[in-house]
This record gives structure tokens, sequence and C-alpha cells, in this order.
């Protein structure tokens, strides 16, 4: 193993540090590497000397841990991966779901305006069957009522699921936006 | 050693050899190694903290066709030395008081 395949393979198990501390880190090696070769020593020694990648590595996260205020430790992500994988597999169940999601909103408003529209023109129609016999328009006009009314309740709770199912869309592709932009 | 009491006087050793003019890691490992010893890894994150803290500053330099980077104490680290010497007073004090209850005792 040449330095460069060193510290490719050391900078593979420094991903907790995050991306800025990593190249300093493989920076600092780097310059230090160099700087033992031109004074003499054999690169293959160099390398020897510092442990495996991994041996290193784990060196370096423990002094870091131990060192610093514990915020500037950022979590492993080691599952990015397997998260990019996993969500990808599940688009096609997510459209679906959000697909059912936004028929039975579509069905809530036709429900609704079905509901005041009948009511609206049943209303209109009992004044003409009151003069054919006023309890019956009475009655018809009762019912119209009653029905409007549960048209607007339903506006009102098909309005409420609309804005549900957007802010579950919202959601949903926010966590993808996150996933394939940050686990890459 | 206890190991924060250890990277606490590392962080003056490493000023200390700053004192002489700026210094890059190899050399700064080199200048310590026949009296402290001190492994790279040991040494990034007392640079690291020493940076932060402003002890000191850090440039980076061509050398041979590449960059280096140099390291050169402010006048903060050397109020910190300052400061480490006076500290030791007291150190050494404690020291003795711990060392005389020992004497006493056997």
């Amino acid at each position: 193993m040449n330095q460069y395949e060193y510290l490719k393979e050391l900078r593979s198990y420094l991903s907790p540090l995050g991306r800025i501390e990593e190249d300093r880190v493989i920076e600092y090696y780097a310059e230090l590497i160099v700087d033992k070769i031109e004074s003499g020593i054999p690169e293959k020694e160099v390398l020897t000397q510092l442990g495996t990648p991994r041996q290193l590595a784990d060196k370096i996260l423990s002094e870091t841990q131990e060192y610093e205020e514990p915020q500037n430790i950022k979590e492993p992500k080691e599952l990015s991966v397997g998260r990019i994988v996993g969500f990808s597999i599940l688009i096609p169940f997510v459209i679906t779901a959000l697909a059912i999601l936004y028929s039975v909103a579509v069905s809530f408003v036709a429900a609704s305006v079905g509901m005041q529209l009948g009511g609206v023109l049943t209303i209109i129609g009992s004044f003409f069957v009151m003069f054919v016999s006023f309890g019956a328009g009475i009655c018809q006009f009762g019912v119209a009522i009653f029905v409007s009314a549960l048209g607007l309740f339903a506006a009102y709770g098909s309005w409420k699921f609309i804005l549900l199912c957007i802010k579950i869309t919202q959601k949903i592709f926010k966590a993808y936006a996150k996933t394939y932009t940050k686990g890459a | 050693m206890d190991s924060q009491l250890k990277k606490g006087m590392l962080e003056v050793c490493v000023l200390k050899v700053l004192t002489k003019g700026e210094s890059y890691g190899y050399k700064i490992i080199s200048d310590l190694s026949p009296n402290i010893e001190i492994s790279e890894s040991t040494l990034y994150p007392i640079l690291k903290r020493l940076q932060s803290s402003g002890c000191l500053t850090v440039e980076a330099k061509e050398h041979n066709g590449r960059l280096r980077k140099y390291y050169r104490i402010t006048n903060l680290g050397f109020e910190r030395i300052d400061e480490f010497l006076k500290d030791w007073e007291q150190i050494d004090k404690i020291y003795k008081f711990i060392a005389e209850v020992n004497y006493e005792s056997i």
C-alpha cells in the first residue's frame, strides 16, 4: 500500500467527523507522511509506524471524542447507503399511499359540492311542492336545509383534509431530499 | 498519568517549541520527542485546540512544490505559558503537601 491508498482508506473511516474535519485530518497526515519520507524514512516504514488505517482512524476518533466538546462530534452516518436504498424501494408505496390520500380528498370535495348543490336545488324545488302540498313542501325544505348544512361541514372537513395531505406530501419530499443530498 | 493533565501540559510544550520560531507538524514532534513522547494523533487535536483558543495561528506556505502548514505562537500563547508556570508553583505546593502526608503515614 502506498501513501495515497493509505490515506484513501483512512478517510473512509473518518466520516463521523464530518466532511470539513475529515479534510483537515487527511491534510495533516498527508503532510506528515511526506515530511517523514523527505527526512529519509522509507514510505513503507512511515506507514507501518502509523499503524493500519483502521487503527489510526480509531485513535483519531477516540482522541477527538475525549478532547473536544461533545457538540462538535457528529453522529455517525453509517446507515446513509441503507437509507437511500430503503427509501428508493419505498417510492412506489409512497406514491400509492399519496394517491389514495388525494382520491379520498377529491371524494370529500365532490361529496360536499354535491350535497350543497343538491340542497340548494331541493330548497328551490320545495317552494313548488308547497303549492301542491304545504306539509310535503315544508318537509322537503327542512331536509334540503339539513343536507346543505351537512355539505358545508363536508366542505370544511375536506379543506382541513387537503391541508393535511399537503403537509404529509411536503414532509415526505423533505425526507427524500435530505436522504439524497446528504447521504450521497 | 492522567490524560487530561498530560494533554494540558503537552499544549504548553507545543507552545514552548513554537517560541523558537514558527514550525510544522513533523518538526514539532521531532523537537519534542527527545524529552517528551507525543504521537502524531495526539498532536493534531492539540494544535487544533491551541488554534481555536487563539494561542497560535496557522499559515500554509509552499515547500518543495507542496503546501505545508506552519504554526506560529501568538501573544495569547505566550501568556498561556506564563500562566502555566505560575500554576506550577501551586502544583508544586500541592505536590509537596501530598508527598509529606505520605511520608508521615509510613
